[in-house]
């Protein structure tokens, strides 16, 4: 893939990452009305997620809400569905994916398998966090790898810098020959801050 | 004035390439001449750049509409202070700030330096002009503020709502002047480098700029997250957005740098290792300034615009090349005899500590780019969100909470058993009664619970910091308790001011984990409507709606709910949350609704209300949420800035001797 | 126009600005550097030894490196009390004894032994170590064994 072509898929899968913070996004070029920016898209962004009723709910609201903390609204935004239902005055996608939620759980589906219905639907990227499989596994163990390997390296100098500890002390035990009067006048200047 | 500024950007360009060109060569040549013109180069280069500002400033402030600049975040009708702060609100115009800000500590670096590091300073002045250059490079060629529409609209955009607040207004400058206060450390560092003037010398000068780094993107990070949980209404104040990560690596970066300069001093090692850090302070500030500003990541529309995205990807590969050769060239150079005689020892434990912040950097930076690097290898879109980095992070910053702890007590170079025993009895025993009365409470969230005890732990340390040293005070100059704990703090300002720091840290990280108790209500209410919740320490809530009402101010149409709120039968205040649909002024409507959330404040808790839409007339549907202890975050951020400003505030040449006596084994040899 | 010809007449002021000190060696800045308000080196000694005591009372200095620093130390304030005074009784002296108190004073001593009894010392007589000196106008380290003038102002160094 050349640079081009990379960084244009990388502004894209991060442009998803971006709060709905158009005060950062906000375009060049005057524009009459900005209102509707990413009204056209919506429509696309947002996928039925649909399954037939299996039974009686097993879940409570709290368990939907904690659900939905961990599903990425796809409008844009970086937030789950959850905060951006509950959030953004014009945000059509996470209330639509808030009713296919919902209608899961009625349906007695658990949030395990309501997750795995969403993720079947849109990919890995409506989860806000990335699975624990596959190369996406790297994302979690590399943090760790390298802490690991950074303490490994950092005890390996510090073996290799150990130095016995009577080293300085070693070198001049003896006191330095002071005479009384210079000592006295010493400790004077030592115990006297007058900085 | 509009033109001169305009015409000032050119010259500015000129005199920033005489500035580099001259400056190298005088450099090399060792001809005083160029250097001198060097020198005054890039005082004249902050001149031109300063009129190019007041230019851009003029043209926004008379709304003059035939520059795209200020059409496009500008309406006739906005209030002037927000024309003042438009300046930053677009691209090409917070490049413009950049170089500002970025030529005004270049001049100030060159003039205070004027009679030192005489040999660096060629090297300094090219280096920061050519940093310069390349920003005003950027503005003439790549994203210019002034360039011209080929119409004159009738009115403006306006700017964002989200930018019309008052930490919008002093965030970014001041998180700019974070950032770039890491491009004199690296001019520094360049400049010792190509020297080889690798002593302790240049390390004074960049331990002063990389503390003033410190502190403005220390400050810029808490207003922006003050910002945030205001203004964007989701209910937080860190979302581990990519723009928030890019501010914060720095931040990591120069205070692992601050740490380990202290091994420096007392012990000559770590050469390497710091000269490091300093550069990549700079290259992750402008990685982060590429990421953010250049809209690789905010928007695909902006990037698909602007070409500025690859002026800042080829700079920085320029910079980390030039970087990368210098220090590979220059390693024998930065050799140092490294010896510690124990692994209980300060040193050792500055060594942990400078580990696990440039393990949370290294963790952000990967988040943060995980998503381009999976889709390049997968072809798979996945995110990475804030559990990802909670996940991660959470055990890395309590690790350094405890390290916080420990570092202080442990003795330089061995601590004796007997030694650890005197020093961590009193905090330990501070951490685990925190600990077991929480617990008594009922507190059950371990992670939460493992950072209390830590917080009692930490301020046990910094608390019997202060305590031995005011008692060292008393018995050694006989002092009265005041006295010696003013002068405690005067005369040992890097020590006692980081101390400061360290409350604001453990103050940060108990109101951090006060977020765990977090609760959130999903509510809709017509007028009259009451809703009843309890709230994380149990009291009863009552919110009773006053009903919607709906009015036009200045430059927007408001909707707005008042809510009473009651806690425990008690009337404890009205909470006003709002939705603002800005317009210009012909009426028009710009930009999508804007939160106005309604926050009432507490100690130990703010009800943040956030109004999400209105059904029909009358019925609201908002968010609810008791956030505990986010009152704690903008205050302990304000005893950290503190903190660092006792640090940084200027002491007279001689008394600033604060490494005092080292303990090297044998001078290092200059040969 | 106005707005033009103001530019110009500034970018004009500017080139001469920048460029002047190419055509006249007043405008250079002098290279010597700015005298530093340098402590008596017994303050330097004094503030370290204060340090010393400060950081074992509060736990920063195990006991035995409290010692063999303070021995350390209290050595090199004594030697910089005896060139005090040395200086002072010096001061009337004739020429020729100004040039060896210019020379005594460069040489600092050994970092380790303190002031070196032979003032041509190039190597310390008790531990052998490169006894380092400073120039003794603009305190600049002398750190090129054999050296004759300063790096760094120029100033002879023979005596």
């Amino acid at each position: 893939m050349d640079r081009r072509r990379f960084l244009a898929a990388a502004s894209a899968s991060v442009a998803l990452l971006a709060i709905p913070r158009r005060a950062r996004a906000q375009e060049e070029g005057p524009q009459v009305n900005t209102g509707a920016a990413n009204a056209p898209m919506e429509s696309e962004r947002y996928k039925p997620v649909q399954l037939a009723a299996k039974g009686p709910p097993i879940m409570d609201t709290n368990a939907r809400d904690a659900l939905e903390h961990h599903l990425h609204c796809q409008c844009g935004c970086n937030l789950d569905v959850y905060t951006c239902r509950t959030t953004d005055f014009s945000c059509e996608v996470s209330p639509a994916m808030h009713k296919d939620v919902m209608a899961l759980v009625s349906g007695g589906y658990s949030a395990p398998e309501i997750m795995n219905a969403f993720t079947v639907v849109y990919g890995d990227r409506v989860l806000m966090a990335p699975p624990s499989s596959g190369f996406d596994l790297a994302a979690w163990i590399a943090p760790f790898g390298a802490l690991g390997a950074g303490i490994a390296l950092v005890v390996l100098l510090l073996r290799r810098w150990h130095a016995p500890a009577v080293a300085l002390a070693a070198i001049h035990p003896v006191a330095g020959d002071a005479t009384p009067g210079e000592q006295a006048r010493l400790d004077a200047l030592v115990h006297r801050d007058d900085r | 004035m509009i033109l001169i500024g305009e015409l000032s950007l050119w010259v500015a360009l000129l005199m920033a390439t005489w500035g580099t060109t001259v400056g190298f060569a005088g450099g090399f040549s060792r001809r005083a001449e160029l250097i001198a013109s060097a020198e005054r180069a890039s005082y004249a280069t902050f001149g031109f750049v300063a009129l190019a500002a007041v230019g851009l400033w003029t043209a926004l402030l008379r709304s003059d509409f035939s520059f795209r600049y200020v059409a496009s975040y500008t309406s006739a009708n906005l209030p002037s202070i927000y024309k003042f702060t438009a300046f930053w609100a677009g691209q090409s115009g917070s490049l413009l700030l950049w170089a500002f800000i970025l030529s005004g500590y270049s001049a100030i670096a060159v003039y205070t330096n004027r009679s030192r590091n005489r040999e660096l300073m060629p090297y300094v002045t090219a280096t920061l002009s050519a940093i310069t250059l390349f920003f005003v490079m950027t503005l003439c060629f790549g994203s210019n503020p002034y360039e011209r529409l080929d119409w004159i609209p009738p009115d403006g955009t306006g700017l964002n709502p989200q930018l019309q607040n008052p930490g919008m207004a002093i965030h970014p400058p001041n998180l700019y002047l974070g950032y770039i206060g890491t491009a004199i450390p690296f001019a520094f560092a360049i400049a010792a480098l190509i020297t080889r003037k690798l002593d302790a010398g240049w390390l004074s000068a960049v331990r002063r700029w990389t503390l003033i780094s410190w502190f403005f993107n220390t400050t810029g990070i808490i207003l922006g997250m003050w910002w945030a949980y205001v203004e964007l209404g989701w209910g937080g104040y860190w979302a581990w957005d990519p723009v928030e990560n890019a501010s914060f690596l720095p931040w990591l970066v120069n205070t692992a740098f601050l740490h380990s300069i202290m091994v420096q001093e007392k012990r000559g090692m770590l050469r390497k290792w710091n000269v490091t850090l300093v550069v990549s302070a700079f290259l992750l500030a402008i990685l982060g300034t590429f990421i953010t500003r250049s809209g690789v990541i905010s928007s695909v529309h902006s990037f698909a615009q602007s070409s500025v995205g690859y002026w800042f990807l080829g700079f920085l590969v320029i910079a980390f090349a030039v970087t990368v050769y210098l220090v590979s060239t220059r390693l024998h150079d930065l050799e140092s005899k490294a010896e510690l005689e124990s692994l209980v020892s300060r040193e050792a434990s500055f060594l942990f500590n400078n580990l696990l912040l440039v393990g949370i950097a290294f963790a952000v930076l990967w988040g943060t780019l995980f998503p381009i690097l999976s889709e390049a290898v997968t072809n798979n879109k996945i995110t990475v969100g804030p559990p990802f980095f909670n996940k991660v992070n959470i055990p890395l910053g309590l690790a350094l909470l405890a390290l916080t702890g420990i570092g202080p007590l442990i003795a330089w170079r061995r601590a004796s058993l007997e030694n650890l025993k005197r020093q961590f009895t009193a905090p330990v025993l501070a951490g685990v009664t925190t600990g077991a009365a929480l617990l008594a409470v009922g507190m059950r969230d371990v992670p939460a619970l493992i950072a209390y005890t830590l917080c009692g732990f930490v301020t046990g340390t910094i608390v019997q910091e202060f305590w031995k040293g005011v008692g060292a005070r008393r018995r050694m100059y006989k002092e009265n308790p005041v006295t010696a704990l003013l002068r405690l703090v005067a005369r040992n300002r890097r020590r006692y001011g980081g101390y400061i720091v360290h409350v604001g840290i453990v103050i940060l990280f108990a109101a951090f984990a006060g977020l765990a108790f977090k609760e959130e209500f999903d509510v809709t209410l017509k007028g009259g409507d009451t809703y009843e919740a309890t709230d994380p320490y149990g009291n009863q809530w009552r919110f009773v709606s006053q009903g919607v009402s709906r009015y036009e101010e200045l430059n927007r149409q408001t909707t707005a709910v008042l809510l009473d709120a009651y806690r425990n039968g008690k009337q404890v205040g009205v909470i006003k949350t709002e939705k603002r649909q800005y317009t210009d002024s012909r009426g028009v409507p710009t930009f999508q609704p804007a939160t106005e959330v309604g926050i009432m404040e507490g100690v130990r808790e703010d009800v943040y209300v956030v109004l999400a839409g209105v059904v029909g007339e009358d019925t609201a549907e908002m968010r609810i949420t008791f956030n505990p202890l986010v009152w704690w975050v903008w205050y302990g951020g304000m005893i950290m800035a503190a903190g660092g400003l006792i640090v940084m505030w200027p002491q007279a040449e001689r008394r600033r001797a604060q490494a005092g006596y080292s303990t090297v084994l044998q001078p290092a040899t200059h040969t | 126009m106005t707005p033009l010809i103001v530019g110009a007449v500034l970018a004009v002021i500017a080139l001469v600005f920048v460029l002047h000190p190419l055509f006249d060696d007043s405008a250079r800045p002098s290279r010597t550097p700015k005298k530093v308000d340098v402590e008596a080196p017994a303050g330097e000694a004094v503030q370290a030894l204060r340090e010393i005591e400060f950081d074992r009372e509060t736990g920063k200095l195990s006991d035995s490196d409290y010692g063999t620093l303070k021995a350390r130390y209290t050595r090199e304030a004594v030697a910089a009390f005896r060139e005090e005074e040395s200086e002072i009784s010096g001061d009337a002296g004739d020429a020729a004894e100004a040039v060896i108190l210019r020379y005594r004073k460069r040489q600092l001593g050994c970092s380790e032994c303190g002031p070196r009894p032979e003032a041509d010392a190039v190597y310390c007589s008790t531990c052998g170590r490169y006894l380092a000196a400073s120039c003794a106008k603009c305190h600049a380290a002398i750190t090129e064994i054999g050296a004759r003038f300063c790096r760094s102002c120029g100033e002879s160094l023979a005596a």
